[in-house]
């Protein structure tokens, strides 16, 4: 059963495996190299925004349409702060990535 | 052959004015200016006298008014209304201000029009076909370092708006008087007693104002446009010693999307355009207090600049 909770941006910090993530429908973000940082341009909203490398990697993956699951996550480094959730949920923030139920 | 604003008889100039027919082109822009005020007539032909002036018909990209309210205020502690192809944009300002608000309200059209341009918020020179952009929020002395660099021999391609044209890497100028505030008046007029500068304009919303008239050469060389190749970030603190620093590109293309005007609107073609302006420059921040200094230290940069790539050139 999908409860409103699960569906939540929130949601795969806390159950992750059960939320797969892609690309908006028809989003086609562009992306621009500077100074080793990327620049990535949502056109549906029109906004630009700079990506840390995690954050570009991931989007990049699911730019060129991979879907990506707890499984073909990156799993976080010893001592990070950071995983992939939250990455990807800053990238749902963005507009840029949508958590569905496979 | 071209005719100047101040090579018509003054008579017909000023009937132009009153009729709204007086087309002047203004960098890639033709607008048709109209006014019926005695002291904005004349502050236009000390400040734009220089300008092509085109034929009565034909296509003009704005249509400008200012005149006098229809209320009481035509009478009562006067006013000025801009009106932008007969509609008003904005509120009333006291007509001693009409001079500042053509300049404001001109850059407006310009900024809220000219959609084939990524355009930032910005001051433009350029010498040896390298521009330089200095850009930065109001107050920190993007026209005074402008000026100071107008006065060394740099052209001016814009004083307010750098209009970038993303297909071709290229700054297309825009040259208008330079808006002056406050106390940077007085630096420039005391470090070039011959520029022409307007009378200042009390009370405004930026405190008093003045123009400085763009210089004849640049206002001829309009339509040749400049390549970016330095990106300036000036502050200009009362007292501070000159420190220059470079900066990251990621933050040089950060502080150009921030002051970009049409980013949101023109998108991919905007953040293309802005990304290649940043690869092909130098950038630096610039904290000054002392203008002649600034200059002089920004015009080493960019020398020393061209000589290494000439060296690598070889």
């Amino acid at each position: 059963m999908v409860t409103p909770f699960m569906l939540s941006p929130a949601y795969p910090r806390y159950a992750p495996g059960t939320v797969a993530w892609r690309i908006p429908h028809g989003l086609a973000p562009v992306f621009r190299e500077v100074g080793g940082v990327t620049v990535v341009h949502n056109p549906e909203s029109g906004d630009t925004h700079f990506l840390a490398p995690a954050g570009a990697d991931l989007l990049a993956r699911l730019a060129s349409g991979e879907v990506l699951t707890v499984d073909t996550l990156p799993q976080p480094e010893f001592g990070t702060q950071t995983g992939s959730g939250d990455v990807l949920r800053e990238l749902h923030l963005l507009g840029l990535a949508e958590p569905f139920h496979p | 052959m071209t005719v100047r604003l101040d090579q018509l008889p003054p008579l017909q100039a000023h009937q132009r004015l009153r009729e709204g027919n007086l087309r002047l082109a203004i960098g890639p822009v033709v607008v048709s200016v109209g006014s019926r005020l005695g002291e904005f007539a004349e502050w236009m032909l000390q400040l734009y006298g220089h300008y092509p002036v085109l034929p009565t018909s034909g296509f003009s990209d704005f249509h400008i008014r200012l005149e006098r309210p229809r209320t009481t205020r035509r009478w009562w502690r006067s006013q000025v209304c801009f009106l932008l192809d007969g509609e008003e944009p904005f509120k009333p300002l006291p007509l001693s201000h009409a001079c500042a608000f053509f300049e404001w309200g001109l850059n407006w059209c310009i900024a809220e029009r000219l959609q084939e341009y990524v355009i930032v918020h910005a001051a433009v020179v350029e010498r040896d076909g390298r521009a330089m952009v200095l850009t930065g929020p109001p107050g920190a002395g993007k026209s005074t370092l402008c000026a100071g660099l107008m006065v060394r021999g740099w052209r001016l391609l814009s004083d307010e708006l750098a209009l970038l044209d993303p297909e071709r890497g290229w700054i297309q100028p825009v040259p208008r008087p330079v808006g002056l505030k406050g106390a940077s008046i007085e630096v420039i007029r005391g470090l070039a007693p011959q520029l022409v500068m307007g009378k200042p304009i009390e009370g405004t919303g930026k405190g008093t104002v003045a123009h400085v008239r763009a210089p004849d050469a640049d206002v001829e060389r309009a339509h040749e446009p400049a390549r970016g190749s330095c990106i300036v970030f000036p502050r200009y603190e009362a007292g501070v010693a000159l420190r220059v620093a470079v900066r990251e590109p990621a933050l040089v293309l950060r502080g150009l999307l921030d002051a970009a005007f049409n980013h949101p609107v023109q998108g991919e073609r905007a953040v293309h355009g802005l990304v290649d302006l940043v690869e092909c420059s130098s950038a630096y921040d610039v904290r000054f207090a002392d203008l002649a200094k600034a200059c002089q230290t920004l015009e080493s940069l960019v020398t020393t600049e061209r000589e290494g790539s000439r060296a690598l050139a070889c």
